[in-house]
Parts: C-alpha cells; sequence; structure tokens
C-alpha cells in the first residue's frame, strides 16, 4: 500500500502534462476498446414514462471517457481538458466506428473537460469539496444527455415535431439514468483515493494556465458545439 | 451550537439529501407502478395481418403494395417488400436503441439514402411511431407508410 502511494507519489511529483495526458488517454482507449462488447445485459428493472416503457438502465461506458474528461479539466487544464477526452474518442472510434454522431459526443466531452477545469481551485481536492465535485459531475452528465440526444433529434432519429423531441428524450431516459449512477459511483471511487493521497503528502500538481491558453480552452468546446450544430442544418 | 458543528452539519446534508431525495423517487416509482421488477409485455401474437405499406421517395416517386404476413413487425413487412424484390435496403443494428434503423432504399435503380440532412421515418395509420420499426407489431388492416424526409 504505501509502496503503491509512493509510485503514484512519483508519477504526481513529475510535473509533466504530457505524460499525465498520454497516461489517461491509454487508460481510456484501452478501456473503451476492451470492454465496449463485455458490458453485463441491463438489469430486469422497467420504468414506463409517456406510454414507453423500456429498461430503466442502459449499461454504457459513457463514465470511463466521463471521468477522465473531468480529471483532465480538473488536473490537467487549459487544452488538456478537451484534448484527452477528444483523443481517446478519436482512436476508440476509428476502431470502433461511429457516424455523425461523433459530432455531439466529442463536444459533449469537451463540456465535461470544461466543466472540470472550472472546479479547478486550490482547494477543490479537499474532503470538504467533494459534494461539489459530485454536484457538477451530475449537472455536467444532464449537459451531456441533453446536448447529445438533442443531436440525435436533430439527426433526423426521431420525427422534427414536439412529439418526437420528447420521444427521444424518453427513450433517452435509461442512458441518463445509467450515466448518473455510475458516473458518479466512478467520480467517487477516483476522487476520494486522489484526496487521500493528497492528504498524506503526496504532491498533486497544480499546473499554471497562461491567460491565452485558459481563453483558447474555454472557447473550444462552444466552437465544436456550433460545429455540430452547423454541419447538421446546412 | 459551534461554528465546526454547524459545518458538519450541512456537509452530511449536502450527500444525505440527495441520496434521500433519489432513494425516495426509487421508492415512490416501485409503488406508482412506474417502475416494475418483471418485463413489459408485448403483443406478439397479432395472427395474420393484412397491410398496406407506402414508400414515399419524396421526389414524386412513391410505392405502394399490400402484404398479409402472420404475427410480423413493420421491419419485417419491410423486408417482405425486398424479398418480393421491388426495392433494396440497407439497414444498420444500433446497439443504444436495441433497434434496426434504416439507412437507405433502392427503388427503379435510385438510392435513397439516409445522412445529415435526411433520413428513414415510418407512420403507422398516420401516426409517427413510438418505437423501431423492429418492435413494432402489425395488426390487420394497418397502413404503414415510410417517408424519406429532408431538412
Amino acid at each position: 500500500m504505501t509502496q503503491g502511494i509512493k509510485m503514484i507519489g512519483k508519477i504526481f511529483e513529475n510535473k509533466n502534462r504530457l505524460m499525465l495526458a498520454v497516461f489517461l488517454i491509454t487508460i481510456g482507449s484501452i478501456i473503451r476498446v476492451f470492454l465496449h462488447n463485455n458490458l453485463p445485459g441491463s438489469p430486469s428493472i422497467y420504468i414506463t414514462i409517456n406510454g414507453v416503457t423500456q429498461p430503466m438502465f442502459m449499461l454504457d461506458l459513457f463514465f470511463v471517457i466521463a471521468l477522465i474528461s473531468i480529471i483532465s479539466g480538473l488536473l490537467l487544464g487549459g487544452y488538456y481538458m478537451f484534448i484527452v477526452p477528444i483523443s481517446i474518442m478519436v482512436i476508440t472510434d476509428a476502431i470502433l466506428g461511429n457516424n455523425w454522431i461523433l459530432l455531439f459526443t466529442w463536444s459533449g466531452f469537451a463540456i465535461l473537460g470544461l466543466i472540470g477545469y472550472m472546479l479547478k481551485t486550490k482547494k477543490s481536492l479537499t474532503l470538504r469539496h467533494t459534494p461539489r465535485i459530485l454536484g457538477a459531475g451530475i449537472g455536467g452528465i444532464l449537459l451531456y444527455d441533453i446536448w447529445t440526444n438533442f443531436g440525435t433529434w436533430l439527426g433526423g432519429w426521431y420525427t422534427h415535431t414536439w412529439e418526437g423531441l420528447a420521444l427521444c428524450y424518453t427513450r433517452a431516459l435509461p442512458f441518463m439514468f445509467w450515466h448518473l449512477l455510475s458516473t458518479t459511483i466512478a467520480i467517487t471511487l477516483v476522487i476520494v483515493p486522489i484526496i487521500y493521497l493528497k492528504e498524506h503528502n503526496v504532491t498533486i500538481p497544480d499546473f499554471q494556465i497562461k491567460p491565452l491558453e485558459k481563453k483558447i480552452s474555454i472557447a473550444a468546446p462552444v466552437v465544436l458545439m456550433v460545429i455540430a450544430l452547423i454541419s447538421l442544418i446546412v | 451550537m459551534n461554528q465546526k458543528k454547524r459545518s458538519n452539519i450541512i456537509y452530511t446534508s449536502k450527500i444525505l439529501i440527495p441520496l434521500i431525495i433519489v432513494i425516495s423517487l426509487f421508492l415512490g416509482g416501485i409503488s406508482t407502478g412506474i417502475i416494475t421488477f418483471e418485463s413489459p409485455n408485448k403483443i406478439i401474437n397479432t395472427g395474420k395481418a393484412s397491410a398496406t405499406i407506402e414508400i414515399d421517395f419524396g421526389d414524386g416517386i412513391a410505392y405502394s403494395s399490400v402484404f398479409t404476413l402472420d404475427n410480423s413487425t413493420v421491419f419485417e413487412f419491410l423486408l417482405e417488400v425486398e424479398k418480393n424484390g421491388d426495392i433494396n435496403i440497407e439497414t444498420t443494428y444500433w446497439e443504444q436503441f436495441d433497434s434496426y434503423i434504416v439507412d437507405s432504399i433502392t427503388y427503379q435503380g435510385t438510392k435513397y439514402e439516409a445522412g445529415l440532412s435526411a433520413y428513414w421515418a415510418f407512420y403507422i395509420n398516420g401516426q409517427p411511431a413510438m418505437e423501431g420499426a423492429d418492435k413494432i407489431y402489425v395488426q390487420n388492416d394497418d397502413l404503414i407508410e415510410w417517408k424519406f424526409e429532408k431538412f
């Protein structure tokens, strides 16, 4: 245990943002590629809303990329808050395949990175601020699901009426419930050990972000969202 | 009450209150029947059904025919049109929706392909579908309309 903490401490002591970013990209890509077909089936819990009965949870690996996006924003900040999640998606989508919805999923993960970055303060990695991180994570997941499902509706999976939009969001509920449950648990399981390490004198790097990098990083998710919308509308 | 004790109560309530709300909503859902633990019953024994299938290609060209199939979904009716040699279809199974989506329908040598600005939608008796085509069983005298919609 002590040896493990020392090893992690050494990684953190080496304040190399690129190394940490590559580490996160590798972990995320490996998990998504190797586990995407090995998820267990949905548990036998069903929910009926708006006349549609469906499983309450539809399992996917969203929480892995979501967690890495938030961690990237929180620990690395700057350009890395969107470079890390988008790199994972580019690598894994190239292997697994995707379609136009990637415009929305990629920008959605960039939003999560931005939320992680907005949490980045000197005191954010303390036990007292854990509820704040969890709350922001939940808000980010809701934003991601609202955004990507809007893309699904706009992209033509459902009729372009209010009924179609309502049906789109109703059908998305099992994914949203799973995203909320899995990501909240994942954030807790990762953030608490990081805080533990910090409180046991392991240095957690605090990278300085230059003003220009900060501005570009904040603008990037917005630009990606606009590109996604324009691509579908034009 | 001293400051430390008060801040501890606030901290604990930040975790406990959302948890209590989630658990209450879940239990409330079970007691009202919104949440169940049994697979929903699906209508899967419709027997023989005759239905009109119309395909509107959106450029003035349309196809219409009547098919009779036993206990079949809207998707199986479309496959029947293909088996009949009238059209060719391409579909993709979307795991996240547990459904097949029509990518393209080729009719009289022209391929009508869904993309960024067009898609294949279907209607049952004039109503937009609430589920995937492979989830809806066709009833006798149904009118199935497939429309190549552009936006």
